[in-house]
C-alpha cells in the first residue's frame, strides 16, 4: 500500500516523530518496503500481507495508527445535496448470480462537468502512483484509495435501457475493456452488462465503450461487493489485474459499500458541479455473518510465554474496533468488526494482542533443554561419501532437476515409469522431471566448457524422481552421480577409492552392459545389491550437448549403497606368519576379461590363496593375434604356520593348470 | 692395536660417508668387514697379544666392527631417502600435488546449520519433494480456492501433484507419524515459479525446523532463533521479529537481522535499512494441529523456514544467486 503521511494526517494525527512512527508500523506488521521524501511530505510502501486487505487503504492505515497511538480516527463527513428525483425512477440494477455478486449499489449524478480534478486531489494521486485522467475517475481512484472500496464510473447515457445486469458471461461474448484491449470472455466470469452487452468485467476492469469522457454529463456509479475467488479466477485467466481486482479478490468490507458510494458522489457533486439523484439502488444477497469469538486470557501465556494484562489485551482488541460484548476475568467475548476477514478464532485474537503489544516484548532470555541426537548411519555415509569424493578431487555441484525431452533428459538407470512433466515449467524446454543426474551434469559440462574450464569432476548426492506403477507418488531416489573427464578407468578408480574406503570394496563387481546412455558402460553390484551403472557416455549425448571429448560418468543408488556398509567395523586379527607372493604371467585370449581370470585362479580350490592382485596387461607385438598377456600376483599363507616356498610352487602349478583346461592359457615365458 | 682401531675406524667413517651409492657402500662393507677385510685381519692379530691385554683389545674390535657395521647401515638409509639426483635442493618447485575437490557452499552452509542442531538435539529428517495436494496445502492449512495454491506460485504436475513449494510439507509427514515431543529439522529443495535474476530464482534450498511440546512458546520461538542466528553469524547480530502472514503458522513473525556487512548502520546490501530478512516463523496454527491429530488444548508448536542460499550468498558474499546453480567450477573452487 502505497501512502504519503500527509495524507495519512487527514484520519489520524499520530502525534509521533516521523521514524517513530514507521517503526511501529513496521513493528505492528506493517513493514516499510520503500519510501521518498516529498518536500514536506514523505511518501511511503508498506508491505500489506495477504490476510490484511483492510490495510489496503489510507483509511486502514490509520485504523493501525490510530490503535497504536491510542489518538482518535477522523472519517471524512459525507454530506451532499440531491435532488428531488430518485434513482430508482432513472435506473435498474438485476443481480441475476447474488452468488457472485451479493451486493450491487448504484447511485446516479446528473449534470457533471468533466474535466481535470484540482491541483490537490492529482498532486496525492500522482504522489502515490497513479495517472491523474479527469475528475471523475480521480474520485473515484481518490476514494478507492482512501477507503479501499473499488468503484467504478459508467456514463450513464451509453448505457442501453439505462439498466445493470450483474450476471455471468456468454460463451463467447467479447470485451474491449478501457486498456483498449478486447478480452473473450467466458461463462464462469462475472460481468455488468446493460441491457444488450457487458459494460465491464465485474472487480476487474470497466469497459472502453460505457468509459466516462469529455463528453458525459451524467454517471451512474457502482459500488459493490463480488465474491473473491470469481475475481481472482477472472482476473488470472484474462492476465488482467487492477487496484480493484486486487482488493476484490482479497475481500471487501461489506459494511464500506455504502460509505464508497456516498463519499464518491459528494466530491462529484462539489468538484464536478454534478446533482446526485436521491436514495441509492442496493442489491443485497446473503450477507456474510457476523463474527463474534472470544478469547481466554489464561490462553496469553500459554502461546506467548509472557504475561499480558487482561486489561491491556481489551485495550488492544477495542482500539482495533473489536466490540466486547461482554467480559470476566477468564475471557473476552468480542464481534469482529466487518472489515476483518481475517479474524475467528480465539488464535487470532491473541495474534491481535501480540502484534499490538509488539513482539520486541518476547525479548525475555530463556533456556532451552537440551536433548541427545546420534547422526544417523546414512547421514554419517552421506557426509564421508562427499568427503571421499572431494578428496579424490571432485567438485560438488547443486543442480536443477528439470530437465529436457531429449535422449539425456529421458536417461534413466533405474526401475521407473515414464518421467512426470511438469505442467508450468518455467523454461518450455525443460518440463520433465529428472530419473538421472546424468542431463543435469552434462549442462554443467557444457556450461563450463564454454567457459573455458576443459576437464572438469563432478559429483552430487541429490534426488531423482522415478514415478512407480500404482503410487501416487513417485519413488525419490537419493543417488551420487559422478562426471568426470578422462577414461573408464580414471572415474572407476575413484568409485574403487569410495567402495574401498567404506570397506566394501573387496565385495564389488563390474559387469559390463549395454545401454543406450554409455558407449562403454558396466552395471556395479555388491553381493546381490546392483549399486548402479558407470561407463563413457555415448555418442548421441557427446553431439546434443555440444560436448568437446566424451565424459564418463557413474550413478550410484545411495540408499543400496550404505545397506552395503557394515554397521559395526570389527577388528580381525593381524596374521602371525608370513605371506608368499608368487607372480604369473599367462598368454590368454584376448576376449576373456580378467574378472574371469580372477575367478578362476580364486576357483582353483587354494586354501592358502589370500589375494589375487592385477599387475599387467600386455598386447601386440610378439604375441600370436587375438591373445594378449596378463600378470598377476598372488599372495599365499597359512594361518597356523610358515608357508614353504615348495607349497608356494605347488599351488601356483595347481592354479595354472587350472587355467590352461579353462581357457587354454599359455605360461609366458 | 688400539691406535691401529681408532684408525681404521676414522677412516671407515670417513669413506663411508663419501659414498654416494649402494654398489660403493656394499664395497666398504666387504672392504672392512667381509671374510677378508681389515677387520678380520686385525681380529688374527689378537692371538699374538698378551692374555691380559686381549679381552680388552677384543671387546674394542669388536665394537669397531659394530660401529662401522651401522655406519654402513645409516648411510645406506639415508642415500634412500635423498634422490641422488637432486644435487641442488630446490624447494620451491612444485610438489606433485594430488587432485583437490571442494563442498558446494549450500553444503557448508547446510552442515553449519546441522552442527548447531545437532547440538540443540534437533533430529534431522527430510522429506519428498514432489507433494500431494494434502501435504503441500490442505493439512497447511491452505484450503482450495487460497491464492497460496495458485500456479504462479506452484509448479503442477497434476492437479493433486506439486513441486513442493516450502518444505514445511515435512511438518505435516513427521506429525502425522510421530507423536510430541517432537524436535527436527528439515533441511530441503524447494520450488517456486519465478523470473530468474541476480536475486531470484525458482529453485532454492530451506531449512525448517519444527518443534512440539507442553509449554512451548513465542518466547521459545524467539530464543531457538537468535541462537540459531548468533551461531552461524556470531554472537553480536541482533534479532528483530515483527508480524507477517503464514497460513500455517498463528501468531507468525517475519525475522530480520542486523545487517552482517555493516553491522546496522546501513549498506548497499540491506538497502540502508540495517537489517536483513531471513525468513518466517510462528507458533503452529491449530488448524495445522487439527489437521494431523494433535490436540492444540495440550500442545504447542513453533516452526520457522528460511532460506539457505540466502544465508550462504550473506556468509560468502555472493551477489548474484544464480551461481549456485551454474556451477561455473571456477565458481566451485573457491569454497
Ligand atoms: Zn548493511
Amino acid at each position: 500500500m502505497k501512502i504519503t503521511l500527509n495524507w495519512l494526517k487527514d484520519y489520524v494525527d499520530a502525534g509521533l516523530p516521523q521514524e517513530e512512527l514507521l517503526e511501529r508500523l513496521s513493528a505492528a506488521g506493517l513493514n516499510i518496503e520503500d519510501r521518498r521524501s516529498l518536500g514536506d511530505d514523505l511518501y511511503v510502501e508498506l508491505e500489506v500481507t495477504s490476510n490484511r486487505p483492510d490495510c489496503l487503504s489510507l483509511i486502514g492505515v490509520a485504523r493501525e495508527v490510530s490503535a497504536l497511538s491510542g489518538k482518535p480516527l477522523v472519517i471524512p463527513t459525507v454530506e451532499y445535496k440531491t435532488s428531488g428525483v430518485k434513482v430508482e425512477d432513472v435506473a435498474s440494477v438485476d443481480v441475476l448470480d447474488a452468488g457472485l455478486c451479493p451486493r450491487y449499489t448504484a447511485r446516479v449524478i446528473k449534470g457533471v462537468k468533466v474535466g481535470p480534478s484540482p491541483a490537490w486531489m492529482r498532486k496525492r494521486l500522482e504522489a502515490i502512483g497513479l495517472r491523474a485522467v479527469n475528475n471523475i475517475a480521480d474520485i473515484t481512484n481518490y476514494v478507492l484509495m482512501e477507503c479501499g472500496q473499488p468503484l467504478h464510473a459508467f456514463d450513464y447515457d451509453r448505457l442501453n435501457e439505462r439498466r445493470i445486469v450483474v450476471r455471468r458471461a456468454k460463451a463467447g461474448e467479447t470485451i474491449t475493456a478501457i486498456d483498449r484491449k478486447e478480452y473473450e470472455l467466458k461463462d464462469d466470469m462475472l460481468v455488468i452488462a446493460d441491457a444488450a452487452r457487458p459494460v465491464a468485467v465485474a472487480g476487474v476492469m470497466g469497459g472502453l465503450d460505457t468509459e466516462v469522457g469529455d463528453s458525459t454529463t451524467n454517471v451512474l456509479l457502482e459500488s459493490a461487493y463480488f465474491e473473491p475467488v470469481s475475481i481472482r479466477r477472472t482476473s488470472r485467466a484474462l492476465k488482467l489485474a487492477s487496484d480493484s481486482s486486487f482488493r476484490f479478490e482479497r475481500g471487501v468490507d461489506w459494511k464500506g459499500v455504502d460509505w464508497a458510494s456516498r463519499r464518491a458522489a459528494s466530491l462529484m457533486a462539489e468538484i464536478s458541479g454534478g446533482e446526485v439523484l436521491e436514495s441509492v439502488i442496493d442489491v443485497q444477497g446473503e450477507k456474510p455473518p457476523v463474527v463474534k469469538t472470544s478469547m481466554r486470557f489464561s490462553r496469553l501465556p500459554v502461546i506467548l510465554g509472557i504475561d499480558v494484562p487482561a486489561d491491556e489485551a481489551v485495550r488492544i482488541l477495542k482500539a482495533l474496533q473489536f466490540r466486547i460484548l461482554s467480559r470476566d476475568a477468564e475471557r473476552v467475548e468480542v464481534e469482529v468488526p466487518s472489515h476483518r476477514h481475517d479474524v475467528e478464532r480465539e488464535i487470532d485474537l491473541i495474534e491481535e494482542v501480540a502484534r499490538h503489544f509488539g513482539y520486541d516484548k518476547f525479548d525475555v532470555e530463556k533456556p532451552i533443554s537440551i536433548a541427545v541426537t546420534l547422526p544417523s548411519k546414512e547421514d554419517s555415509i552421506e557426509e564421508e561419501v562427499r568427503e571421499m569424493l572431494v578428496a579424490n578431487g571432485c567438485n560438488e555441484v547443486v543442480t536443477v532437476p528439470f530437465v529436457g525431452d531429449d535422449p539425456a533428459g529421458r536417461a534413466c538407470f533405474w526401475d521407473a515409469e515414464e518421467p512426470l512433466v511438469v505442467r508450468n515449467p518455467v523454461n518450455k524446454r525443460e518440463g520433465l522431471l529428472r530419473r538421472s543426474l546424468l542431463p543435469c551434469f552434462l549442462r554443467v559440462k557444457r556450461h563450463n566448457q564454454n567457459h573455458g574450464v576443459a576437464d572438469i569432476s563432478i559429483f552430487e548426492l541429490s534426488r531423482v524422481f522415478l514415478p512407480k506403477r500404482g503410487r501416487k507418488l513417485p519413488e525419490e531416489k537419493r543417488v551420487v552421480g559422478i562426471l568426470r573427464d578422462g577414461d573408464f578407468a580414471d572415474l572407476k578408480g575413484i568409485l574403487e577409492s569410495l567402495f574401498a574406503g567404506l570397506h566394501v570394496g573387496e565385495r564389488v563387481t563390474y559387469r559390463s552392459s549395454e545401454s543406450a546412455v554409455f558407449s562403454q558402460g558396466a552395471v556395479i553390484t555388491c553381493g546381490e545389491a546392483v549399486l548402479g551403472q558407470v561407463g563413457m557416455v555415448s555418442d548421441r549425448m557427446v553431439v546434443d550437448y555440444d560436448l568437446r571429448g566424451r565424459p564418463a560418468y557413474a550413478e550410484i543408488d545411495f540408499k543400496a549403497l550404505v545397506k552395503e556398509v557394515a554397521d559395526v567395523v570389527r577388528y580381525v586379527p593381524l596374521p602371525r606368519f608370513p605371506a608368499v607372493e608368487r607372480d604369473l604371467s599367462v598368454i590368454i585370449d584376448a576376449g576373456v576379461p580378467w574378472g574371469k581370470i580372477r575367478e578362476c585362479v580364486e576357483g582353483a580350490g587354494i586354501e592358502t590363496l589370500r589375494e589375487v592382485r592385477f599387475v599387467d596387461l600386455y598386447s601386440g607385438e610378439h604375441l600370436p593375434e587375438g591373445k594378449k598377456s596378463i600378470a598377476f600376483r598372488m599372495i599365499f599363507r597359512r594361518e597356523d604356520g610358515t608357508l614353504t616356498g615348495e607349497e608356494a610352487t605347488g599351488a601356483v602349478e595347481t592354479i595354472l593348470e587350472r587355467l590352461k583346461t579353462e581357457f587354454k592359457a599359455e605360461l609366458r615365458s | 692395536m688400539k691406535d691401529q682401531l681408532a684408525k681404521i675406524l676414522a677412516e671407515a667413517k670417513a669413506e663411508i660417508g663419501a659414498a654416494s651409492a649402494a654398489e660403493d657402500l656394499e664395497a666398504l662393507r666387504v672392504k672392512y668387514l667381509g671374510r677378508k677385510g681389515v677387520l678380520r685381519n686385525i681380529m688374527a692379530k689378537l692371538s699374538k697379544l698378551s692374555p691380559e691385554e686381549r679381552p680388552a683389545a677384543g671387546q674394542l674390535a669388536n665394537r669397531v666392527k659394530q660401529d662401522i657395521a651401522s655406519l654402513v647401515g645409516e648411510r645406506l638409509k639415508s642415500l634412500s631417502i635423498a634422490p641422488e639426483d637432486r644435487e641442488v635442493f630446490d624447494a620451491t618447485l612444485p610438489g606433485r600435488m594430488r587432485p583437490y575437490g571442494t563442498l558446494h557452499p549450500i553444503t557448508h552452509v547446510t552442515r553449519e546449520v546441522k552442527r548447531i542442531f545437532h547440538q540443540l538435539g534437533f533430529e534431522w529428517v527430510e522429506g519428498p519433494e514432489v507433494e500431494d495436494g494434502w501435504h503441500n496445502f490442505d493439512a497447511l492449512n491452505i484450503p482450495p480456492n487460497h491464492p497460496a495454491r495458485s500456479e504462479t506460485d506452484n509448479f503442477y504436475i497434476t492437479d493433486d501433484l506439486i513441486i513442493r513449494s516450502q518444505t514445511s510439507s515435512v511438518q505435516i509427514r513427521v506429525m502425522e507419524k510421530q507423536k510430541p515431543p517432537i524436535r527436527i529439522i528439515a533441511p530441503g529443495r524447494v520450488y517456486r515459479p519465478d523470473t530468474v535474476d541476480a536475486t531470484h530464482h525458482y529453485f532454492f534450498h530451506q531449512v525448517e525446523l519444527l518443534m512440539v511440546d507442553r509449554g512451548l512458546t513465542f518466547v521459545d520461538l524467539k530464543n531457538i532463533i537468535t541462537l540459531f542466528i548468533r551461531g552461524l553469524f556470531g554472537p553480536e547480530v541482533k534479532v528483530r521479529m515483527r508480524p507477517s502472514y503464514f497460513p500455517f503458522t498463528e501468531p507468525s513473525a517475519e525475522t530480520d537481522i542486523s545487517c552482517v556487512f555493516c553491522g546496522g548502520s546501513g549498506c548497499r546490501v540491506c538497502k540502508d535499512t540495517g537489517w536483513l530478512e531471513m525468513g518466517g516463523s510462528g507458533m503452529v496454527d491449530p488448524n495445522v494441529f487439527e489437521a494431523v491429530g494433535i490436540d492444540p488444548e495440550v500442545y504447542t508448536g513453533l516452526a520457522f523456514g528460511f532460506g539457505i542460499d540466502r544465508f550462504a550468498m550473506l556468509k560468502y558474499g555472493i551477489d548474484d544467486i544464480r551461481l549456485l546453480t551454474e556451477n561455473d567450477v571456477r565458481f566451485l573452487k573457491q569454497f
